[in-house]
Parts: structure tokens; C-alpha cells; sequence
């Protein structure tokens, strides 16, 4: 079935269509949750709170194509792990201007798989991470990330530099296996 | 450059977005959607609408004793409020009303002397009653506001008090009697007038009058001669 009629459906209350948008799209939200939480209790239940909201403003919402449909949800999720980070008090973070210059080597994050790069990312430090995700894949500005989570430009930066110094750290570790792929 | 690079279908902000599940394991989707389904299906609270409805019975109940006190103490001090206010609002006056001072001046002819003592005004001013009350009444069609001004009887009197000068010529003592036995017969008496001004405004009188001619015209001449 596709997206819009489901949407169409859920919106009148259909629990049928609810459950169905539910299947189609959890595992996709519970990985972009995943990459902000570490722990896979957490992220669950972000997950629920972020389709509860889905559902209950689903109303408000004016179907213009998937992709828009897509982003409308990613970002209800992304600000429901933002919420949670910020419960948590992990935003908590002191100016680190002098941060350690690693440019990172994105190429070489391109011979990676989906669940290695994953798996590396999560094993960023939160702080690290959230910017890493909010600027590297979800494509948002230093300032944006900077209003959202409530912190300064300098404090987003540098914490994007130490994500990246590392993300190459790791790579790094890795080198033999990327060495190996390289030549392939 | 970073676009053209994501739009790489090996780059690996695609492939990590594109991940479709977790690589670890996870509670299925059935008991998550379970979860979600409970909390979908449960009504909101009413709890806290008891509460509203509670505050909203007893707010009448505390607040009309409380207006209807303030009304008994507001009909008691009504009449002395009635005596202090003024009826009449603040300002807007309408077109045709008469400025706010006017100054008449009654004598036109004055004699000023220089000397600080004694200086006798000539001059009056006087002040008509206003036709408006001071506190103007508003009118509907009033385009302008003019705000009257009311001069305290000093300032009126000062201003009225100071005459246009006039420069007059400087003329040698010595000139007087021809220019007197010249203009003598023919002058007016303005200009004789104007003659006596000139004298007092040099201050040049000193010493004990000379009765030479005892002539009407030549008095000040005689009385007052030069110092030089």
C-alpha cells in the first residue's frame, strides 16, 4: 500500500493503517534513533514517543510527497533524541577552542560498510556524536545545531573537529582491513 | 561539493542513511507496536479537568463578594470625587476662538528716559479676559489645537513696556540754535518732541541753567547746557 493512502487512512483513525505506516517505517527510525542514543532501550522508546507524536499530528500535517513525509518524521525523531539528550543534561559542554586538528578522511569512510560506519559512529562520545550526526548527515548548519542544542557555533565546531579526529583515530585502527578493501 | 558527494551512491553518509535495520538484535516490532497502541488508545486524563472545573466554580464564588464590596466603597467616595474633578477635559480648542493675549496700546507717543531711575511706562497692556474658559471644551469638528498660554502680569508687563528705538541722529550742542533758529518757525510739534527725546537721551545736562532767551522753544537750550 502506498504511503499517501495510509497516511490518508491513519489520519481518520484507521488502526490498520497506523500499524501498517508503523512496520514500514520503525526500523528505518529506530536506526536514526540509535545513532543519537546509545543504549537500544532508550532509543525504543524515543521511537514510541516519536510515532505517538507522528500519530497524534498527523492531522496537522499536509501530505506533499514522500520525501517530504520522510524529513516531517525524521525530524519529529531527531527532537525527540535531542529531548532526551537534553533531559539527560548531556549538552553540558565547555568551549574547547583549541581542539585537536585531524582532518578526517572521508574518502576512506566510503570503503566502509553501512554497519561498520554505524558501528563507529555510535562509539563517539554523545557530545561528539549528536553534532557529528546533526552536521555530517543530516546536513544542518553549525548555527542550527548550535540553536538546537542550545550551545554556541565554537562549541559545535569543536566538537565536529574532535568527532572527526576520532572517527580517523578509529580508522586508523582499522587500517589494515581498509588498506586491504583499498586495493581491491 | 559536499551535495555533489552525497549524491555519490558509494558515499557512505548514503549507505548509512539507507541502513534499514540494526545490525544487533531488537525487541519485535509487534511488542513496540503493542506499546504504541496502549498509549494511542488511552484517553487523556480527566484528572486535571476536575481541577479546572473545580477553579472555574469557585472563582465566582471569591470574586463576586470581592466586586460587590469594591461597588458599596466606590457609590460612598463618589460625591467627593464629583467636587475635585475638573468637567472640562484637558486641552482642544475650537477655530474661531481670539488669541490668547492682545495688546492695545493707548499712547503711542512716550518719552523714555535713559536714566535707570524713575522709568515711567507709557505703555499698557492690557489683558481681556479670555471669551473661553481655561480648561477648553472639546468640539467635534476641531481640526487644530492651540494651546493657550497664560502669561503671568510680569512678563505682560515687560513686554509692553519695551518700545521700538529709535536711532537719532547725533547732533552737536552748538548745531541746536541754528538748527532751532532754522527749523524754528516751520517745525511741528512732533518733531520739537523728538527734540526734547534727543536731549534727554545724551545726558549731557550738567551744571546751573543760563537764562538767556526766555523764549518758549529756546528753554531747554538755555536751561541745559553742554559740558564739554
Amino acid at each position: 500500500m502506498e504511503i499517501a493512502t495510509l497516511v490518508k487512512e491513519a489520519r481518520q483513525g484507521s488502526t490498520a493503517a497506523q500499524k501498517c505506516l508503523f512496520d514500514q517505517l520503525s526500523d528505518k527510525m529506530l536506526v536514526l534513533c540509535r545513532r543519537y542514543v546509545k543504549s537500544r532501550e532508550d532509543a525504543e522508546e524515543i521511537l514510541l514517543d516519536g510515532f505517538y507524536k507522528f500519530f497524534k499530528n498527523l492531522d496537522s500535517f499536509h501530505y506533499e510527497g514522500e520525501p517530504a513525509f520522510y524529513a516531517w518524521l525524521k525530524r519529529i525523531m531527531i527532537n525527540e533524541c535531542l529531548m532526551f539528550l537534553r533531559k539527560k543534561n548531556i549538552f553540558n559542554m565547555v568551549v574547547e577552542t583549541a581542539a585537536e586538528e585531524m582532518a578526517l578522511e572521508e574518502d576512506a569512510l566510503n570503503y566502509l560498510s553501512a554497519a561498520e560506519i554505524f558501528g563507529l559512529v555510535v562509539q563517539l562520545p554523545v557530545g561528539y556524536r549528536t553534532v557529528f550526526n546533526l552536521y555530517a548527515i543530516e546536513g544542518m548548519t553549525h548555527g542550527e545545531i548550535a540553536a538546537l542544542m542550545g550551545i554556541s557555533e565554537g562549541t559545535s565546531k569543536s566538537q565536529l573537529s574532535k568527532a572527526r579526529s576520532l572517527l580517523q583515530k578509529m580508522l586508523l585502527q582499522k587500517g589494515t582491513d581498509y588498506d586491504k578493501r583499498k586495493a581491491k | 561539493m559536499t551535495n555533489e558527494k552525497q549524491n555519490e551512491v558509494d558515499h557512505w553518509v548514503n549507505k548509512l542513511t539507507g541502513l534499514d535495520a540494526l545490525p544487533e538484535a531488537t525487541s519485535g516490532k509487534d511488542i513496540l507496536w503493542q506499546h504504541l497502541h496502549e498509549r494511542l488508545q488511552q484517553k487523556p486524563r480527566r484528572k486535571k479537568t476536575i481541577w479546572y472545573w473545580a477553579a472555574a466554580c469557585l472563582l465566582p464564588v471569591i470574586v463576586l463578594p470581592l466586586l460587590l464590596n469594591k461597588r458599596a466603597t466606590n457609590t460612598i467616595t463618589k460625591g467627593n470625587v464629583k467636587q475635585t474633578q475638573n468637567s472640562a477635559p484637558a486641552l482642544v480648542i475650537s477655530k474661531k476662538q481670539p488669541p490668547a493675549i492682545s495688546l492695545t496700546a493707548k499712547n503711542k507717543t512716550t518719552v523714555v528716559p535713559r536714566a535707570k531711575k524713575n522709568i515711567h511706562y507709557k505703555y499698557t497692556a492690557s489683558i481681556p479676559k479670555p471669551a473661553y474658559p481655561l480648561t477648553p471644551v472639546i468640539e467635534p469638528g476641531a481640526t487644530a489645537a492651540i494651546m493657550p498660554v497664560p502669561l503671568p502680569d510680569a512678563a505682560v508687563a515687560i513686554i509692553a513696556a519695551t518700545p521700538a528705538k529709535k536711532k537719532l541722529p547725533v547732533v552737536h550742542i552748538n548745531e541746536l540754535g541754528k538748527q532751532e533758529q532754522e527749523n524754528a518757525p516751520f517745525a511741528s510739534h512732533s518733531q520739537q518732541s523728538s527734540f526734547q527725546i534727543k536731549l534727554f537721551n545724551q545726558d549731557n545736562y550738567a551744571g546751573t541753567p543760563l537764562p538767556e532767551n526766555n523764549t518758549a522753544t529756546d528753554m531747554l537750550k538755555i536751561k541745559i547746557p553742554l559740558k564739554n
